[in-house]
C-alpha cells in the first residue's frame, strides 16, 4: 500500500508542482491522531533542492459535526498565517477521495515536538516551557482578533441564529447523544447542569476550538506552530480558555491545572488581555471546562462507535469509549468544585 | 466442565505475551508500540471486570433503588442484570429532563449516585486514574 500510495502522491505533487521527475524521498507516518493520519514528506526536486513537508488525511470516517473539510481548514490556517499566527505555512490541500483516498492538506514541515508528555518532560525544553504561558495567550488573543468576515473564514460553523455559543454548543452536544442513543444519567445530568448555567457571550469570536497541548509544536526555542485547526469555529472566547486547562491534557500531572505546567493559569490569562484579548471572564470560562469535559465524554463513546460500525477497525478507537468516564469523573468534579446546588 | 486453564488464566497467559513478548518486539514502531500498549491494557480491563463479577452491577441496582425511590428485585439470572440496568438508567434519564431532580436534596442525592457509578466503572476502566485523584487530592493545601 506504500509503494502506491507514494506513487500516486508523486503524481499529484508533480502535476501541482508542474515539475516532472519530482521525487518523493521520504514517507513516513507519524505518531498520534484517531481521526487523521499525518505523513512526513520529503520531496526532492530535479533541481535537487529538498522541501519537507506534512500531509494530513482524514481516515474513513470522522465524528464530529463540527469538524471542518480539508478546505475549509486549509482556509483557516491561511488567514490565521495572514494575521501573525504561528502556523506551518500551508501548501495545498486536495478534497477529491480518488488521489489519495480521502481529503488531504499538506503543509510545512516545523520541527520540534507535538506529543504532550514530551512537551512537559523533555529536558532540553524546561527554557521553552517557562516562556509558553505568555507566547500561547499571545498568540490566543491574535486567534480571537480574526476577522469573520475575512473571506477565508466566511465558511467556519458559527451559533444557529438566537442562539448564544453557549446554547449552541449543548444543543450539539444534546445532538451527538442522540445520535449515539445512549442513555447515561452522568451525561444528561452534565447537560442540565450547564444548561441552567450559559454564559452570555456578547462578541462570538473566531476560536481554534482544540487549543491545548497536543496540539503545539515545541522546539528549544519556544513554540513553533499551532497546529489541528479541524475545530475552528465562532463561539465565546472562553472555550478556547478554558480547553488549555482541561484535566486530561495535563498528561498526569493533575496538581498543574495549566496545561500541566507549573505557571498558574494568571500568567496566560494577563499575556492574552495585554495582547489584546477579550477581558477573562473567570465564570465563563469554569462553565466552558464543564462543557469541554462533557463534549469528549461523548467524543470517547462516539470514537468507540467508529470501531463497533465496522469502518475504522481499530483496539485505540475500542477503548476510549471505556475512557469516557475520566472525562465524566472529571466533569462531576469541577461540578462538586462549582456547587451542584449553587443556583438555589 | 472445561479442562484448565480458566478464562481468567487464559487471558492472564494472553496478557503475558502481549506485554513481555510483543511490546519489546515492537519498540521501533512508534505507532505499533502505542497500541500494543493500548491493547494490553484492554485486557487487563477485561480481566479486572471478569475478576469482579457481578457485584458491581448489584451495587449500582441497590443505588438506583434509592435514587429513583423504588425497590425492584435483583435479577435472578445476573445476564439479565445488564439489561435490566439500561432499562433503569434509561428511566433515570427521562427524569432528570424531566425536572424530577432539580429539587437541591434530590439533586444531591443524585449527585452522589453519579459520582459513586462513575468511580465504579473506572474501577474497573481505570483504576490508576482513581489513585492519581487521591493522591492529588491528599496533597492539596488545606
Amino acid at each position: 500500500m506504500n509503494a502506491d500510495f507514494r506513487q500516486r502522491l508523486t503524481e499529484y505533487l508533480e502535476a501541482v508542482l508542474e515539475l516532472p521527475d519530482a521525487d518523493v524521498t521520504r514517507l513516513e507516518r507519524l505518531a498520534g491522531g484517531t481521526s487523521r493520519e499525518s505523513w512526513l514528506v520529503e520531496l526532492k526536486k530535479p533541481d535537487g533542492t529538498a522541501q519537507t513537508w506534512v500531509l494530513r488525511r482524514d481516515l474513513a470516517t470522522t465524528y464530529a459535526d463540527r469538524a471542518l473539510y480539508r478546505d475549509q481548514e486549509f482556509r483557516v490556517i491561511r488567514a490565521a498565517a495572514s494575521a501573525g499566527v504561528q502556523v506551518p505555512a500551508p501548501r495545498f490541500y486536495c478534497v477529491e477521495p480518488c488521489i489519495l483516498d480521502a481529503p488531504f492538506l499538506v503543509m510545512d514541515y516545523v520541527s520540534g515536538s507535538s506529543i504532550g508528555r514530551e512537551v512537559l518532560e523533555r529536558a532540553d525544553l524546561v527554557d521553552a516551557r517557562k516562556g509558553l504561558p505568555a507566547q500561547l495567550g499571545e498568540q490566543l488573543a491574535r486567534i480571537h482578533a480574526l476577522d469573520r468576515a475575512h473571506a477565508d473564514l466566511a465558511a467556519l460553523p458559527v451559533p444557529r441564529a438566537t442562539f448564544s455559543p453557549a446554547q449552541e454548543a449543548l444543543a450539539e452536544m444534546r445532538a451527538a447523544i442522540l445520535r449515539l442513543g445512549v442513555h447515561n444519567p452522568t451525561l444528561e445530568f452534565g447537560l442540565r447542569w450547564l444548561e441552567k448555567r450559559m454564559p452570555a457571550c456578547p462578541v462570538p469570536v473566531v476560536l481554534h476550538g482544540d487549543f491545548r497541548l497536543g496540539n503545539f509544536i515545541i522546539s528549544p526555542r519556544g513554540l513553533e506552530g499551532i497546529i489541528d485547526w479541524e475545530f475552528a469555529h465562532v463561539g465565546d472566547p472562553a472555550e478556547d480558555l478554558a480547553c488549555i486547562s482541561l484535566r486530561h491534557w495535563r498528561y498526569h500531572r493533575g496538581d498543574q491545572s495549566f496545561a500541566g505546567m507549573s505557571a498558574s493559569a494568571e500568567t496566560f490569562y494577563r499575556a492574552y488581555e495585554v495582547a489584546g484579548g477579550w477581558p477573562v471572564n473567570r465564570a465563563a470560562v469554569a462553565f466552558w471546562s464543564v462543557w469541554g469535559n462533557l463534549r469528549w465524554a461523548i467524543l470517547c463513546l462516539a470514537q468507540s462507535r467508529r470501531h463497533l460500525s465496522g469502518h475504522d477497525r481499530s483496539v485505540e478507537l475500542a477503548s476510549l469509549g471505556r475512557q469516557s468516564a475520566e472525562f465524566q469523573l472529571e466533569m462531576l468534579r469541577l461540578i462538586a468544585e462549582q456547587g451542584v446546588n449553587d443556583d438555589v | 466442565m472445561y479442562d484448565r486453564p480458566t478464562l481468567e488464566e487464559l487471558l492472564a497467559a494472553v496478557h503475558f505475551y502481549v506485554q513481555e513478548r510483543v511490546q519489546p518486539a515492537v519498540a521501533g514502531d512508534a505507532r505499533l508500540a502505542e497500541e500494543t500498549r493500548i491493547t494490553g491494557e484492554a485486557i487487563a480491563l477485561v480481566l479486572r471486570q471478569l475478576r469482579a463479577g457481578v457485584e458491581p452491577l448489584r451495587a449500582e441496582w441497590q443505588r438506583l433503588d434509592y435514587v429513583l425511590g423504588r425497590s425492584v428485585p435483583f435479577p435472578a439470572d445476573p445476564n439479565d442484570a445488564e439489561d435490566g440496568l439500561r432499562e433503569r438508567e434509561r428511566k433515570l434519564c427521562e427524569w432528570i429532563n424531566a425536572g424530577l431532580y432539580d429539587l437541591p436534596a434530590r439533586r444531591a442525592a443524585l449527585f452522589e449516585h453519579l459520582m459513586l457509578n462513575v468511580r465504579a466503572q473506572l474501577e474497573i476502566a481505570n483504576p490508576s486514574f482513581l489513585e492519581e485523584l487521591a493522591q492529588e487530592d491528599q496533597n492539596r493545601p488545606l
